[in-house]
């Protein structure tokens, strides 16, 4: 008898010493492990469910100020390109939408929920599909990881992020059908006008370079535009953070993760041609912009 | 001799208990649609195979941000982000709803929170009064819904891209 419970005690023990080394653990890698370990498993499918009907709101609302881009190719193009993205991503809950924008504002929104919406004036920036991807893989960064989400149910407990917003959608009241809006409303400023806060933008910045690379596109892609839309610097958020700090960020990732000497997809070929569709002519532009662009093969 | 028994019982039982509670909670399952397994706890190396979302194992190790496992007699490693202690989420039903219920001008969007808005009585001047004027076009959110993709479809554009 006292020989099984010894056994018992030494067994509780070695589980106790495992569970504090895999904390340890968690607090050295924190951008990866609040997308898996920690933060996932506090929600259920009805979080999601609710998620989704407040980004649906949200997207309304941004539909109401821009127009979706006429051109039924390229919208399935780049449906493609970012659908291929997030099969790797860690919300299979989710059905991504990736939708053209008209708009001269060189920019990209996301919904909770999935709603990624790309403007007509950030594509012409562009110069192949990893570029595209890299946008893409940035915007199901912020979705996958809940930043409206857990930034609108502000600075509180990462448990409750969702929790407030099934509360609004679950109350009875008028002021819980008003306050829904408003939090609605307050999505939209935060999307729109004033941005996501830094950390929020390098967390999205660190997953999407994963993201591209194990979907076969190369992540120096979303380095490459950066670096284009950092020397324009119009069209973005006033909170985003400095490009300089961002273009770091992403160089460390790629490094870090043994990514720099791969050699991954661009697909510059049949990313100008999906974009001689959305021009209806003269491709001889759009070449030489990818050639002025410096993009290499 | 009652009273150690009385005392040993519970405690071997609550031993028992969150020892096999702590070990249970290391299973981790696959989340995206389709996860590679890698040689070494680098996207650099060999892609040994591919497991589907759903997949669950007790890992034997962690590297970093990869966690590595057994699969069929191979040990491979496999993004940590790309797991989690808990089953992956099923697709929730209100994306892919096709029809919504139609509640007279109050509810004209497809979205649940809507109609769920619009069952409570949250008139249009309401809406606009708290949201400013802002105009929502869930018309062009409906044709968005509707441009759907099969999964072969983007197998296919994968293949076609010439990516892994």
């Amino acid at each position: 008898m006292k020989l099984l419970i010894l056994f018992l005690a030494i067994w509780t023990l070695f589980a106790l010493q495992a569970r504090i080394t895999q904390a340890d653990e968690v607090n050295s890698c924190e951008w990866r492990a609040r997308s898996s370990d920690i933060d996932r498993d506090t929600y259920s499918e009805s979080d999601t469910e609710e998620e989704i009907n407040f980004g649906r709101e949200i997207a309304a609302r941004i539909l109401g100020q821009f127009k979706m881009a006429g051109n039924a190719k390229l919208q399935k193009y780049v449906n493609l390109v970012g659908t291929a993205v997030s099969r790797n991503c860690n919300r299979p809950d989710l059905v991504f939408h990736f939708v053209v924008i008209e708009s001269s504002e060189v920019n990209a929104y996301s919904t909770p929920g999935g709603y990624v919406f790309i403007t007509t004036a950030l594509l012409e920036k562009m110069g192949n599909e990893a570029e595209l991807a890299g946008v893409l893989a940035h915007e199901i960064g912020h979705v996958s990881e809940r930043h409206i989400v857990k930034e609108l149910s502000l600075r509180g407990t990462e448990k409750s992020a969702v929790s407030s917003i099934a509360a609004l959608l679950g109350g009875a009241s008028k002021s819980a059908e008003i306050a829904f809006l408003q939090a609605v409303d307050k999505a939209v400023e935060l999307i729109l006008r004033d941005g996501f806060k830094k950390e929020d933008e390098l967390q999205a910045d660190s997953s999407a370079v994963l993201l591209c690379a194990l979907s076969g596109y190369d992540p120096e892609g979303l380095v490459t535009l950066l670096d284009k839309i950092g020397k324009i610097k119009t069209g973005v958020g006033k909170t985003y953070p400095v490009y300089d700090v961002r273009l770091a960020t992403l160089q460390k990732v790629i490094s870090d993760e043994g990514i720099s000497h791969m050699k991954l997809a661009l697909n510059t070929e049949r990313f100008v041609k999906a974009m001689q569709v959305e021009k209806g002519s003269n491709p001889l532009s759009i070449i030489q912009k990818v050639i002025s662009g410096g993009v290499h093969e | 001799m009652r009273i150690n028994r009385v005392f040993f019982l519970p405690s071997i039982l609550y031993l028992f208990l969150f020892a096999a509670t702590a070990f249970s909670e290391d299973t981790l399952y696959i989340q995206p649609f389709r996860a590679k397994i890698y040689s070494k706890p680098s996207i650099a190396s060999e892609i040994l195979c591919a497991v589907d979302s759903g997949y669950h194992f007790v890992p034997i190790g962690k590297e970093g941000n990869w966690v590595k496992l057994s699969y069929y007699g191979k040990k491979g490693f496999i993004p940590a982000s790309q797991t989690a202690k808990t089953p992956p989420l099923g697709k929730s039903s209100s994306q892919a709803a096709v029809t919504s219920p139609k509640l007279g001008i109050r509810a004209r969007t497809s979205s649940t929170s809507a109609v769920v808005a619009g069952m409570k009585g949250l008139t249009y001047e309401d809406r606009a009064r708290v949201s400013k004027g802002e105009r929502s076009d869930f018309d062009a959110l409906e044709k968005i819904d509707a441009l759907k993709l099969s999964p072969e479809e983007v197998s296919l554009f994968l293949l076609e891209g010439g990516k892994r």
